[in-house]
């Protein structure tokens, strides 16, 4: 407790003092503005990040939530700000769409990503579901197109975008029930109303273990070995076209790109030391957690092609009004 | 599970939880007398600031601001008529006509008392019926949570003048259209936004309640002079009204079973349960009309409700993983904050993790007992306040409130909007109330009702076949036969005889 007091006096300190540092970066403390609400993934993965990231910065960082407009309005203070690297953004894989859907006028290339990882989607059923295997799912759906349900995250959402995925690869037609988020998507395949769920493996992993629900399959290119249960296949192994809408989820930050390279490069460093710390790497342990660490011309390769997919996705199912042609996103 | 929940009632009174639970419950306490300060925004703004404590000692302040946050809102219904939030707009209809005939004192410390009753039943809930209770949260899918909409929908055309009830249905239906504008969830199109970003959410309940509560009675302070004059001096006895709430026992274990029942259910919250609960009492009560006169009992009927509904909201997030309210899904975050993963495993890994929760609950009931008590003596000293320097504050808080939402210039836009619409409606007799009701309802009944269609290919069969959904249409049959006064007649003509039997 006494330490806790010390330490908000300190940062108090420091927030007062910053200012009169001679060095240009970091000269003051940094703020990171978390698009998403306090406890969600995005928020514990950047305060983690944060935290681990200061040992190697000279100052303090902290971290605020500013949600609200689909990421914009955390978008919008950040650019607003000077971009002098003191002003970072907590990003998630939504910051890929929020130009498609009129959030933020910026998109991928406005931006430079540090990506700290991901969990993969993973299809489940609820325990008593006659479905044994993903191959299962396909046959049902043949037989009868539409009789398979499943539950995800609002319309859009990366594992709306994976189940479309995992049904464009078998080429079959499943039917696709949004919900408010991956919690209630979990409670629907749970109480019987859709046949089955797909979400971050991170975000079912309490309800596996439990048994309550029963993993049929990653949606993914490669299978995931979940500790006490084995491995769990991938769609990808029978349906290579899985990978085609190249999406996945990411948490991490952003700075604009036009940051002078000076700060660039030391916030390189300590994003590079702060992947390797502890503290990230359990917690991607326990949240089953790929670690990525990508950033950079890297991550920003990898994240354009996310755009481009999911923006034009989004345009064709008619969620997005505005054409990606009109907002220089290439179609895929 | 019950001899944990004693032992942890003693482990967790360490002098420093003791401190930041008096301190977090006071804090939660204003927050909900301010208006458009809600118990969501405490709960939120206090698990960032105790993100470096222990889990245990940030739980206590949550716990404690969750509690706090949605008893306050009965300081400014009562005193003001203005519900800080909707969870206590229900307390508002009877507390405040109370406070006008100078009962103020007395409304505010019986408020207290049945709030403390209604956190107890939460408690209870938690200790002895939490696995029970998450398998009824499972049962509900998404053809029941239309049903429980529709239900509530209806609840408008009790909650009106009683000159017309048909001018209750129509505000309910208002409500109920303003609920419809925004992106629907279900296939991402724009309704009624007219191209306007800043509809696109949809309207927030909380520039409504603040518009539709607070300025009329500033408009209508402007109009009238005598009002000007009129300030009530009288704020009676300070002491909650023991026997009116002995007399009610069976009202307050019905409101009590309501709040915990509709805390369960994920997403439908405090503020749903203050109405239901409002709603059977003044259904049941053998002299309807004087609801909405100032019946402490409608008073007591909506502070117990919504005050059980936490405990009840806090079972589906240490189960589930699925919060049973908004400032539940907060308080979820905190624990996501803090490491701790709720979910099916939590029983398994962390056994005392419920029975401490209920005991921090416990806690938190007994400081707002004091808290509240003590405070009555202070609040009630707003009526003293000439109307000259209140309504210029009361409007400050409307304007306030609206903005503090979302930091968002267009709420107070709204806030404003619906301030003459309400004052020109509540003019020709039609009550704002329902209109918040269909609001709060209408996106969960349109969402609802194509989501379970969508679940079944389309077939009502499910709606007729589900041991539940049988229930909710029982109910709502009964809830609307009761408003006919024809079969009102016939029950009652029924009863009598068989009593003088």
């Amino acid at each position: 407790m006494k330490a806790q007091i010390a330490s908000f006096v300190m940062a108090a300190a420091l927030v007062v003092s910053g200012a009169a540092q001679a060095q240009d970066f970091p000269s003051k403390p940094i703020e990171v503005s978390i698009w998403a609400a306090a406890g969600g993934g995005t928020d514990v993965t950047n305060r983690l990040l944060a935290e681990a990231m200061q040992k190697h910065l000279d100052t303090r960082i902290n971290a605020v939530n500013r949600t609200g407009g689909g990421g914009g309005v955390a978008m919008t203070h950040v650019w607003n700000q000077d971009h002098d690297g003191h002003s970072w953004l907590g990003a998630s894989e939504a910051m890929q769409v929020v130009k498609v859907m009129g959030y933020h006028d910026t998109g991928t290339p406005d931006w430079r990503w540090y990506m700290v990882g991901g969990w993969p989607g993973v299809i489940s059923v609820p325990e008593n579901s006659p479905y044994k295997s993903f191959q299962d799912m396909v046959d049902a759906s043949k037989e009868n197109p539409g009789s398979v349900r499943i539950s995800h995250c609002p319309l859009g959402c990366v594992w709306h975008m994976k189940a479309l995925a995992s049904g464009q690869a078998a080429d079959i037609e499943f039917t696709y029930v949004p919900y408010d988020g991956s919690a209630p998507a979990h409670i629907a395949a749970m109480s019987g109303e859709v046949d089955a769920v797909v979400s971050g493996i991170g975000e079912q992993a309490e309800f596996i273990r439990a048994g309550r629900l029963r993993p049929i399959a990653m949606t993914e290119m490669e299978p995931f070995d979940f500790p006490e249960i084995g491995q769990i296949e991938a769609v990808g192994a029978d349906y290579p076209k899985v990978q085609e809408i190249p999406t996945r989820q990411w948490l991490g930050m952003a700075i604009p790109k036009d940051t002078p390279e000076e700060a660039v490069a030391i916030i390189d460093e300590a994003f590079e030391a702060a992947i390797q710390d502890p503290s990230i790497q359990e917690f991607a342990q326990e949240r089953l957690m790929v670690i990525s660490g990508l950033y950079g011309e890297e991550a920003e390769a990898e994240l354009q092609k996310m755009e481009n997919a999911m923006s034009w996705a989004l345009f064709d199912l008619g969620i997005a009004t505005t054409s990606p042609d009109q907002l220089g996103i290439a179609k895929p | 599970m019950l001899q944990s929940f004693f032992v942890q009632l003693v482990e967790i009174a360490t002098p420093i939880n003791m401190l930041v639970m008096v301190s977090a419950t006071a804090l939660g306490i204003i927050f909900g007398a301010l208006p458009g300060l809600t118990a969501t925004l405490a709960v939120a703004l206090l698990s960032t600031l105790t993100f470096g404590f222990s889990t245990e000692l940030a739980m206590v302040a949550l716990i404690g601001a969750y509690v706090g946050a949605i008893y306050g809102p009965a300081h400014s219904s009562i005193l003001l008529g203005i519900p800080g939030s909707a969870a206590g707009a229900a307390t508002a209809i009877d507390g405040h006509i109370l406070a006008k005939q100078g009962k103020s004192g007395q409304a505010i410390a019986t408020a207290t008392l049945a709030s403390v009753i209604g956190t107890i039943f939460g408690i209870i809930a938690m200790v002895l019926l939490s696995p029970f209770l998450v398998e009824l949260a499972l049962n509900f899918t998404s053809i029941e949570f239309f049903l429980l909409a529709l239900f509530g929908v209806l609840i408008c055309g009790s909650l009106t003048a009683p000159d017309m009830p048909v001018k209750g249905w129509i505000a309910g239906i208002f409500g109920l259209m303003l609920a419809g504008i925004g992106i629907e969830t279900i296939q991402g199109f724009q309704r009624f936004t007219f191209g306007n970003p800043n509809l696109a959410g949809g309207i927030d309940v909380v520039p409504v309640i603040l518009g539709g509560f607070a300025l009329p009675q500033v408009f209508r302070v402007l109009r009238d002079r005598e009002m000007k004059q009129t300030i009530v001096t009288n704020i009676g006895s300070l002491m909650p009204d023991w026997l009116a709430i002995w007399r009610n026992k069976f009202g307050v274990m019905r409101s009590g079973a309501i709040g915990v029942g509709v805390g369960v259910i994920p997403g439908v919250g405090e503020d749903i349960a203050a109405w239901a609960s409002y709603d059977a009492a003044r259904k049941l009560d053998p002299k309807p009309e004087s609801f909405g006169t100032g019946n402490i009992r409608g008073v007591v009927a909506s502070e117990t409700a919504n005050n059980a509904c936490i405990g009840g909201a806090i079972i589906p997030v240490l189960t589930l993983g699925v919060p049973g309210s908004p400032p539940a899904a907060m308080l979820l975050g905190a624990l996501n904050l803090h490491g701790v993963r709720p979910g099916p495993m939590l029983s398994f890994e962390f056994p005392n993790f419920i029975p401490q929760m209920a005991a921090m609950l416990a806690w938190a009931s007994l400081t707002v007992l004091v808290l509240g008590l003590l405070m009555v003596r202070i609040s009630v000293q707003v009526l003293r306040i000439p109307t000259a320097i209140l309504m210029p504050v009361v409007a400050f808080l409307a304007v306030l409130g609206s903005y503090s939402l979302g930091l968002n210039m267009f709420n107070i836009y709204m806030m404003f909007f619906f301030g003459v619409v309400v004052y020109l409606l509540e003019e020709i007799g039609y009550p704002i109330a329902p209109v918040v009701i269909g609001l709060l309802l209408g996106n969960m009944a349109d969402v609802s009702l194509r989501r379970a269609l969508l679940a079944s290919g389309g077939s009502v069969e499910p709606f007729f076949t589900r041991p539940l959904a049988i229930l909710f249409l029982a109910l709502i049959i009964i809830s609307l036969s009761f408003q006919s006064t024809f079969v009102r007649n016939l029950f009652s003509r029924t009863f009598r005889r068989r009593a003088k039997v």
